[in-house]
């Protein structure tokens, strides 16, 4: 029995071409710059670590799940996210009219608990990237918050003063 | 009250609430810990023979300031003597007065000298008095523009000129030579009127570029203290250290021994009792200048225990015990490099902003001439209610580079899952020109800009594959859930969540 599928991950800058097979038990990986794929075996995950046998290494790595095409590594702290897209079905929704999710929104949510302080834009501004939304205070310090994306804000959701939770969403910016 | 400690308590938490109570294990000491109700995902409770929960009071910020309620806990559970470590109440001269009214011994110095060393003013006058050099400044009550120009000119440019009435960091200005002085003179002297309806100012020297530098000092509490050296701290952010080594790169011997002449001669005067710290700036011609006295164990003593062979927190213990020092300066040999890393939960790469969350996992470093001393274990929850400092990793090496190479190592195979950690900046400092060479100073983290390093090609291109490997398996499930060898309770959690995910319906 062998199945293969094709994927496109995208991880910092580049978007990466990559197919997998199964045969039997083995599931091999290649990508489109190897020539040959490769066995990938999953020792083992718990606590959000993940143990695996590549043919040349051992790899410890730490993992959060996202949601279910996105996927939050941590190796040597540092910390980034891959986007993994299966081709055949992101083919087919192009195909199928290609609705438009919220992917052209950046919600901005807080990271720690702590107090809004200063609001800097206002709804309809445009804004770059990196631009300071907002102040928000922890520990008595005082930490900017900033737009990965430049666009338009969309709608603010604190107030000066209020106090948020860890992943409170502060902002929404609509993506340039 | 014998002079035999057998029970004490620890009033802190964390990676030296643990370290406190391993020496006192050692000794046959048994420790008590205390710790806030949500706590008990941490190691601290855990390393100690008794432990016990804090009650909320409103009157404190947190129970650990709750010196009542701590000195009550040490009265019922029959503990002889408590350890304040640092920060909390350790530099509260409160403490040691409500421990002697309980018949409790504090392990640390006497209410008088931290009451000295928490006063600015004071300090620097018993250092004054005790000829060890303070920076260049003085008070002006109604100065005129000619007078403070007079004083200027004596204390030297570049000169602080601050509202002797604000506090912080309000109202200063920076003065950086004769000419400017008049302008900066007049301005500060009108914000001080307006914000503090008061003309009185403070000059005193700026130095831009200097050095913390600090004297480890050991004392017996009846007129006998020595040194153990010096570190030096001047990799810092917000003027809170994150990197400490000794010996400092920085000073030569005549220097060393003369700034830890100046720490014994402050802290004899006093007769000082147990570990504390004498802080210096040293500006670039390597000259000296007291800051302040900290009368209490500090966050990098380990630095200055690996050089010198020394169980600081032991030596706290005995002469806590009445007995005098157990070694002179004579006795005392500093051997090789030790460098200490704080690993906070901040994230370096975006202006130090704290982080948290839960660690599922936690993976510290061993092997040669490594010691950790660590706050967190595998599920522990990261808050911002106390410090974002989670662990302390400490190598030691025949010189500066090896130390330095075995930090490198030790942090590579650190691993710490859930929440950003300052692990990546240190990384990239251990391998950075100037800090190689020893020739940073405070400004060090200020005048450059590290930015967030992309892991190796063979990391990216093996991580892009196993994501892909992932994705697949949660696509072909049915796949793995026939077979044979996987049986149910054994499948991984990634598998598990993604069977979930897809029952309950959610994309």
């Amino acid at each position: 029995m062998s199945k293969t599928e094709q994927y496109l991950v995208e991880l910092l800058d580049q978007t990466l071409d990559i197919t997998v097979q199964q045969k039997g038990t083995n599931v091999c990986v290649g990508s489109d710059s190897d020539d040959e794929s490769r066995e990938i075996k999953i020792v083992r995950e718990s606590d959000g670590v993940l143990y695996v046998k590549f043919p040349n290494r051992c790899f410890r790595v730490g993992m959060n799940r996202k949601d279910q095409n996105t996927i939050e590594w941590t190796i040597n702290g540092i910390t980034f996210t891959t986007r993994t897209a299966n081709k055949l079905r992101a083919r087919l929704r192009e195909q199928g009219g290609g609705k438009k999710g919220d992917s052209d929104i950046e919600r901005i949510e807080a990271s720690i608990p702590g107090q809004i302080g200063t609001i800097m834009v206002e709804e309809g501004d445009q804004i770059e990237k990196d631009s300071s939304i907002l102040t928000l205070s922890a520990m008595k310090l005082e930490n900017e918050v900033k737009s990965l994306t430049a666009g338009t804000v969309k709608e603010i959701h604190v107030e000066q003063g209020e106090n948020v939770q860890k992943g409170t969403l502060l902002a929404e910016i609509k993506r340039q | 009250m014998t002079n035999q400690l057998e029970k004490v308590l620890i009033a802190n938490r964390s990676e030296i609430a643990v370290r406190i109570s391993r020496t006192c294990q050692e000794r046959g000491i048994d420790t008590v810990a205390i710790y806030e109700n949500n706590e008990l995902d941490r190691p601290h409770p855990y390393y100690c023979d008794e432990a016990y929960e804090l009650t909320n009071n409103s009157n404190h910020a947190n129970g650990y300031m709750d010196a009542e309620q701590i000195v009550r806990i040490a009265n019922d559970t029959g503990a002889d003597a408590i350890h304040p470590g640092y920060g909390f109440l350790s530099e509260n001269p409160r403490f040691p007065r409500i421990c002697r009214e309980n018949d409790v011994h504090f392990i640390g110095p006497s209410e008088t000298a931290i009451n000295m060393a928490g006063n600015k003013m004071e300090a620097r006058n018993h250092a004054e008095q005790q000829d060890v050099p303070v920076i260049p400044g003085l008070h002006l009550e109604e100065p005129s523009a000619d007078q403070a120009l007079k004083e200027a000119k004596d204390i030297g440019f570049p000169l602080m000129i601050k509202a002797a009435s604000g506090g912080g960091g309000r109202g200063i200005r920076i003065a950086e030579n004769e000419d400017s002085f008049q302008d900066t003179f007049h301005d500060a002297k009108e914000e001080s009127r307006k914000a503090f309806d008061s003309e009185k100012l403070f000059l005193e020297r700026f130095f831009p570029e200097a050095h913390h530098i600090e004297i480890q000092v050991l004392g017996d509490g009846q007129g006998n203290v020595i040194h153990l050296g010096e570190r030096e701290c001047s990799i810092q952010r917000r003027h809170q250290k994150l990197i400490e080594e000794s010996p400092s790169p920085f000073i030569n011997r005549e220097k060393r021994n003369q700034i830890g002449q100046y720490a014994v001669d402050l802290m004899e005067a006093i007769d000082y009792e147990g570990a504390g710290t004498v802080e210096f700036l040293v500006d670039p011609d390597q000259n000296a200048y007291f800051l302040e006295i900290n009368p209490r164990l500090q966050v990098e003593h380990p630095a200055t225990e690996l050089c010198t062979g020394l169980d600081l927190v032991g030596l706290q213990l005995e002469v806590a015990r009445h007995q005098s020092l157990p070694l002179q300066q004579s006795d005392l040999i500093h051997r090789g490099h030790a460098i200490e890393c704080r690993i906070c939960a901040e994230d370096p790469y975006s202006n130090f902003l704290p982080t948290a969350g839960t660690i599922p996992d936690v993976s510290m470093p061993e092997g040669p001439f490594v010691r950790v001393d660590s706050g967190i274990q595998s599920g522990t929850e990261v808050t911002t209610r106390f410090d974002s400092m989670l662990a302390k990793i400490i190598t030691w090496g025949p010189s500066r580079d090896m130390a330095l190479d075995r930090m490198h190592r030790a942090l590579s195979e650190t691993d710490i899952t859930g929440i950003k950690t300052t692990i990546p900046l240190y990384l990239q400092i251990m391998n950075e020109d100037v800090f190689r060479s020893g020739e940073f100073t405070t400004k060090y983290l200020e005048n450059r800009s590290f930015s967030s390093p992309a892991p190796s090609e063979q990391n990216q291109e093996d991580i892009a594959e196993l994501a892909a490997r992932l994705q697949f398996d949660s696509e072909h499930q049915s796949l793995q859930k026939n077979h044979p060898q996987t049986p149910d309770q054994k499948q991984s959690n990634w598998f598990r969540s993604g069977l979930r995910r897809q029952m309950s319906g959610r994309s």
